[in-house]
């Protein structure tokens, strides 16, 4: 049975096309077969981090208009066996697409995939409406800043409105010495705003940033930190009991995060 | 006299498959894999056209015979329907031909990602071609400045087309129908270089090598 999940936020760089690239990958490493999809028409960026931008052909839009079949606008990558980029256009916009055809795209990639993942762009415009056409999941990236929480909250709104319930939360970008001096925004206190399941942490990390200049995602670096936390959350993802690591941050904070995940 | 049944015949379109009546499908199938084997290079990342004449073609053989093109060569098929005037040859003003002399426009700035410069004719960039940004052009393409995003030259069919930049840096460069990408670990060049087509593959040289290549 195949799935469709789509990451969005609201807010804009926050992290949805590094979340895209690093599960989708990690995914295709446990040997699911994967479709990444970058709905982000006119400002595309998945390609660039997955190293895949110089194979672009064809592309998303090429594909409902039929200029090309979709088997031929798929990108294989060039690391693991069943992991495939559809890439978004470049010199169109977000209008070049309708929700009716994101849906019908999203149900001919079920025919051959495990896993679609949707990299959202970010707003609430039609690119939104796009993004989430298809979607059976969603998973919600903020970032401890309360205007990213605050962009997180209308989306999970939107979210509801357009059937999609129970969306993941994923909180990116955490600093460990300012969560030590306290002056970041609490995990325990977004996820009481947002009231949704979290589903991983990942710290804020510049590996992140050089890895994804390299076009290679941070996920396949064993011996990161970083890397381990996608890691987790994509078992958590299916459904597998995995406790949050260890971001070094102190009894008290570790010991709220596991009361959170109800495994103190 | 027995009229043909299957013509195959090379147009601008690429190739085009006439049909003239229902043939069978395993036949037709031979035919074509003579014909694209026989000029692999040709078609690569190209379209071919199969333009049916005949009415009781069953639908379902043509798309039997897309899948077991596209899975065996990459090479995406569209049925079109037949019409006499697709079965002549390119014609010269079809394609455009002033490359040692013709229309050329010469675009100031730079070409930034999402823009596309695109003239039937050659084309000259004052400026850089960023990544995301394309040029296209009938004829040459000249970057003064440098050149990272992609590059199509003779999109109308012409082969003979080149692409020169100060510093070539292309994520892909295309000629007429002919791809190549850039390769993933990137040695790029500080000095001026063209590329051409030969033997069906796009290479690339030093601007100085030019007795080597013309
Ligand atoms: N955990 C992290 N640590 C450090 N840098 C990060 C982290 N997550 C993302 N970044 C960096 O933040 C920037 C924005 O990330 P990304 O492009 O994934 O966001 P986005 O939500 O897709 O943005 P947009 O809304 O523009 O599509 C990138 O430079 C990325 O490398
Ligand atoms: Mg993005």
């Amino acid at each position: 049975m195949s799935e469709s999940i789509v990451i969005t936020s609201g807010k804009g760089g926050v992290g949805k096309t590094t979340s895209t690239a690093n599960i989708g990958t990690y995914l295709a490493m446990k040997g699911y077969k994967v479709a990444l999809v970058d709905t982000d028409i006119g400002l595309r960026n998945l390609d660039v981090v997955m190293g895949l931008e110089n194979r672009i052909v064809y592309d998303i839009v090429d594909v409902v208009e039929g200029q090309c079949r979709l088997k031929q606008a798929l990108i294989k990558d060039k690391r693991f066996d069943g992991l495939y980029l559809l890439p978004a256009a470049q010199t169109r916009d977000k209008s070049a697409v309708t929700p009716e055809q994101m849906q019908k795209l999203i149900s001919d990639l079920k025919e051959e995939f495990d896993y679609i993942l949707v990299d959202c762009p970010a707003g609430i415009e039609q690119g939104f409406k796009n993004a989430i056409a298809g979607a059976d999941r969603a998973i919600v990236i903020t970032t401890p800043e309360v205007s990213a929480v605050r962009d997180a909250d209308r989306i999970i709104g939107l979210l509801e409105a357009s059937d999609l319930h129970d969306p993941l939360l994923v909180i990116n970008r955490i600093k460990m010495d300012m969560v030590k001096r306290g002056d970041m925004m609490d995990i325990e206190d977004i996820i009481d705003i947002l009231a949704i399941d979290l589903l991983g942490v990942i710290p804020d990390d510049e590996n992140i940033i050089i890895s994804s200049n390299r076009g290679e995602p941070i996920v396949t670096d064993e011996k990161s930190l970083a890397g381990q936390a996608y890691r987790n959350l994509v078992e958590r993802l299916l459904g597998n009991d995995v406790p949050l690591i260890n971001l070094d941050v102190g009894n008290g904070f570790m010991g709220r995060l596991k009361r959170l995940f109800k495994m103190a | 006299m027995i009229k043909e049944a299957i013509k195959i015949q090379g147009t601008k379109e690429g190739l085009v498959i006439v049909l003239e009546e229902d043939v069978d499908i395993e036949l037709l199938k031979e035919k074509i894999v003579n014909r694209i084997e026989k000029s692999l290079n040709f078609f690569q990342g190209a379209t071919l056209t199969v333009r049916v004449k005949s009415l009781n073609i069953k639908e379902e053989n043509l798309e039997k015979l897309k899948d077991f093109i596209l899975d065996k060569y990459g090479i995406e098929v569209q049925i079109k329907n037949f019409q006499e005037k697709h079965i002549k040859n390119v014609t010269d003003d079809e394609i455009f031909n002033g490359l040692e002399e013709g229309i050329t426009k010469f675009h100031k700035g730079t070409v930034r990602s999402g823009q596309v410069v695109k003239y039937h004719g050659n084309l000259v960039i004052l400026g850089d071609v960023n990544p995301g940004g394309l040029v296209q052009a009938a004829g040459n393409i000249v970057v003064l400045g440098t050149l990272r995003g992609i590059a199509h030259a003779g999109f109308t069919g012409n082969k003979d087309a080149v692409i020169v930049a100060s510093s070539l840096r292309a994520m892909q460069l295309r000629i007429a129908n002919v791809i190549s990408r850039s390769p993933d670990k990137e040695d790029a060049n500080d000095y001026p270089e063209v590329a051409v087509v030969k033997r069906g593959k796009i290479i690339v040289k030093p601007l100085y090598h030019l007795n080597d290549l013309w």
